[in-house]
């Protein structure tokens, strides 16, 4: 465990440093030194490409708090849905910030990252709870299962939704779509300030509940035996999820794997305890990240590949070897 | 089959045959025959046809034979509505023009499509939907004898459906890359007013050396039309040289910097690069995009952005976007006169910026 750990920690160090030296410009390390002591010393570098270094660092800041924090909530949905393949998306987070931003493109003239930032967040939030109240209706309350599909119908009719008010506007269609692919590089120090709170107290909650998601994961019977409250854990839990996935989803636009793939990938390395799966996902998913968004630039120069497609283009691979290759750990 | 369950899918095929009815209803129907009230308006009548029928019209999707002059026109993609209209046919259909609508107050035509309507004094046309593809049924419903496509998009597929309702005239070579001359010329032909489209070239060439005859600040100078997108300045795209709106700045007077001459040699009709690289566009003296007059400001900000010259000079025309100016820059047969004074005006003033 502290092994992974520290492989963690000298893969997201890495990750960091590959991002600030390599990127669609090629620079020198006299660049690289040049743009970071002028960031240091709050100045605008001479050269384009110490310009560029410095540039890098908001980006990278970005691609780990993300990457961190969509792993993250991945993990949680996973034990809160008990679904091995779950994501923040399963509880509609991603199109109901989709929907919300549409909207606010569409009629309220949102431009800036900062309008995107309020939508995203309250529609990814109201889209999880109306999932969350509909998955909860019945006898059994809100069991996986019923999550799930309240999830999908959610998000089947949530896009469609999004594609009525997008089509017959081809002018909104286009600042949609930058929004929409996901990418790191609209990161701006602002923005990140309003989010970096909601976060940490997301994250600070995830953790006090990765106990009761640990019992959860026995079924829900045996948590309840065991003193668990199941409903309100399971409430609690995913609305730290939520929160996680909308930020990041506001700041970023919608980044899909990362949530799904790195608390996947660290369960089969460390086992089923959440305590130690939700940490290590936030540095594999902020490693993970970074390095696709610094791939993202190398690979696309002169120009840019966002990094929601390279992690797409590095996920699926990744999530047909594992599943080929070992069975799914149940939860 | 159950008499219940047969109640169901009867009813099911009911449903499908209604909305498949009413698919066509999304579009304005035109009225019959112009306002009969209007004495001006007797005097309208079809120009004469120059060209002997049948036209042959050879394009990228085949050759198009047109048997005799045709009385009733539609128009789909980009500004051909505009060709028939600068010469005198008010085409019965016409695809919206929402490519740079916001939508906001419903989608159609142009001013100065509209205003050429009213001066053949002839009725408004069926408007066909382009959000979700060709609109078929009311091109179909429209019952036009030829489909002017010179400025559109068109796949195989479409146009062999389209040429099912009349014979369709696409473009000459590239989807969405037509200038504006070629898609007068191929539209104005097909019409059998080859001779006519020629003399609207000469004359808006005309109107375009009058407009630009006393400015000298283009001469020498560079151009490229570029999209920005303010909420991510990391991507800087900039449209190639044969895209009508960067062509539309050679015409004035503009010579084009390298990096749009090199996308255009590729093919392709625009490209990102990223801000870091954004050092390739130092050669660029004026820089025209779609935003507002924020936009130039944001720019500024943006420590990548504010090493291109043009953004520190302030060298930079913001067209709008979504409205009727921002749409008239991708030029047609009657936006060209439309904007032409106004364009030439902010881009004079861009360009004394120049250092």
């Amino acid at each position: 465990m502290i092994v992974v750990a520290i492989g963690g920690v000298v893969l997201v160090v890495i990750a960091v440093a590959a991002s600030l030296a390599f990127g669609s410009r090629a620079v020198t390390l006299g660049e690289i030194a040049e743009g970071l002591g002028a960031w240091l010393r709050s100045d605008v570098a001479e050269r384009i490409g110490a310009i560029a270094v410095a540039e890098r660092i908001p980006r990278t800041v970005l691609s780990i708090v993300a990457g961190a924090a969509l792993a993250v909530s991945g993990a949680v949905m996973q034990a809160v849905t008990r679904n091995p393949i779950a994501d923040p998306g399963i509880l509609g987070v991603n199109t109901g910030a989709a929907l919300f931003v549409v909207c606010g493109i569409a009629f309220l003239g949102a431009t800036t990252t900062f309008d995107y930032l309020g939508l995203a967040l309250v529609g990814g939030a109201l889209a999880a709870v109306i999932v969350y109240v509909v998955g909860s209706i019945g006898p059994g309350g809100a069991t996986p299962i019923k999550l799930a599909l309240a999830g999908a119908a959610m998000t089947a009719a949530l896009s469609s939704l999004v594609s009525a008010v997008l089509l017959p506007r081809l002018a909104a269609m286009n600042d949609f779509r930058f929004w929409q692919v996901g990418g790191t590089g609209g990161a701006d120090w602002e923005a990140m300030a309003v989010v970096a709170p909601l976060l940490i107290v997301a994250a600070v909650v995830a953790t006090v509940c990765s106990g009761g998601l640990n019992a959860l994961g026995l079924g829900d019977d045996v948590a309840r035996a065991l003193g668990v409250r199941v409903g309100l854990t399971r409430a609690v839990a995913a609305s730290a999820g939520v929160v996680l996935c909308a930020a990041v989803t506001a700041i970023a636009g919608p980044i899909a794997f990362v949530g799904l793939m790195i608390p996947h990938a660290v369960r089969l390395v460390v086992g089923p305890d959440q305590r130690a799966i939700l940490p290590l996902s936030a540095l594999g998913g902020a490693a993970l990240l970074a390095l696709a968004d610094t791939l993202g630039r190398v690979i696309g120069s002169p120009g840019e590949v966002e990094a929601g497609i390279v992690t797409a283009f590095l996920g699926a691979p990744v999530l047909v070897v594992i599943a080929r290759r070992t069975r799914m750990r149940a939860l | 089959m159950s008499p219940h369950r047969r109640v169901i899918s009867l009813a099911a095929l009911t449903g499908s045959l209604l909305l498949l009815a009413s698919c066509g209803s999304g579009s304005s129907v035109a009225g019959e025959g112009p306002s009969a009230n209007d004495a001006a308006c007797d005097a309208a009548a079809h120009p004469e046809a120059s060209s002997t029928f049948p036209v042959e019209i050879d394009h990228a999707l085949g050759t198009t034979t047109i048997e005799q002059a045709p009385e009733r026109v539609a128009s789909i993609g980009w500004g051909n509505q505009d060709v028939a209209l600068a010469l005198g046919i008010a085409p019965v259909g016409s695809d919206d023009q929402t490519w740079s609508m916001t939508g906001d107050e419903g989608l159609g035509l142009y001013d100065w499509t509209l205003d050429a309507y009213d001066e053949l004094c002839a009725p408004e046309p069926t408007v066909f939907e382009t959000a979700d593809g060709v609109d078929f049924e009311a091109i179909a419903d429209a019952q036009p004898e030829v489909i002017l496509a010179g400025y559109s998009g068109l796949t195989a597929d479409e146009y062999e459906t389209l040429s099912k309702i009349a014979p369709t005239v696409a473009y000459p070579e590239i989807p969405w890359y037509t200038p504006w001359r070629e898609a007068i010329e191929i539209d104005s032909a097909a019409l059998g007013l080859a001779a006519e489209g020629d003399e609207l070239v000469a004359d808006l060439d005309q109107r375009i050396a009058e407009a630009t005859a006393d400015i000298d600040s283009f001469e020498g100078k560079t151009a490229a039309f570029f999209y920005v997108t303010p909420s991510d300045l990391s991507v800087i795209s900039i449209y190639a040289t044969g895209d009508a709106r960067t062509a539309f700045l050679g015409d004035l007077g503009f010579d084009f910097p390298q990096l749009a001459l090199n996308v255009s040699e590729k093919g392709e009709f625009y490209t990102d690069i990223a801000a870091e690289n954004a050092d390739i566009i130092d050669d660029v003296d004026v820089m025209v995009l779609y935003g507002d007059d924020q936009v130039l400001a944001e720019m500024q900000d943006d420590p990548l952005w504010s090493t291109v010259p043009a953004v520190q000079n302030g060298a930079v025309v913001a067209v709008g976007s979504g409205d009727a100016f921002s749409g008239s820059v991708t030029p047609t047969a009657l936006s060209i006169p439309w904007m032409l004074d106004d364009y030439v005006a902010l881009l004079d003033d861009a360009a004394s910026h120049v250092e």
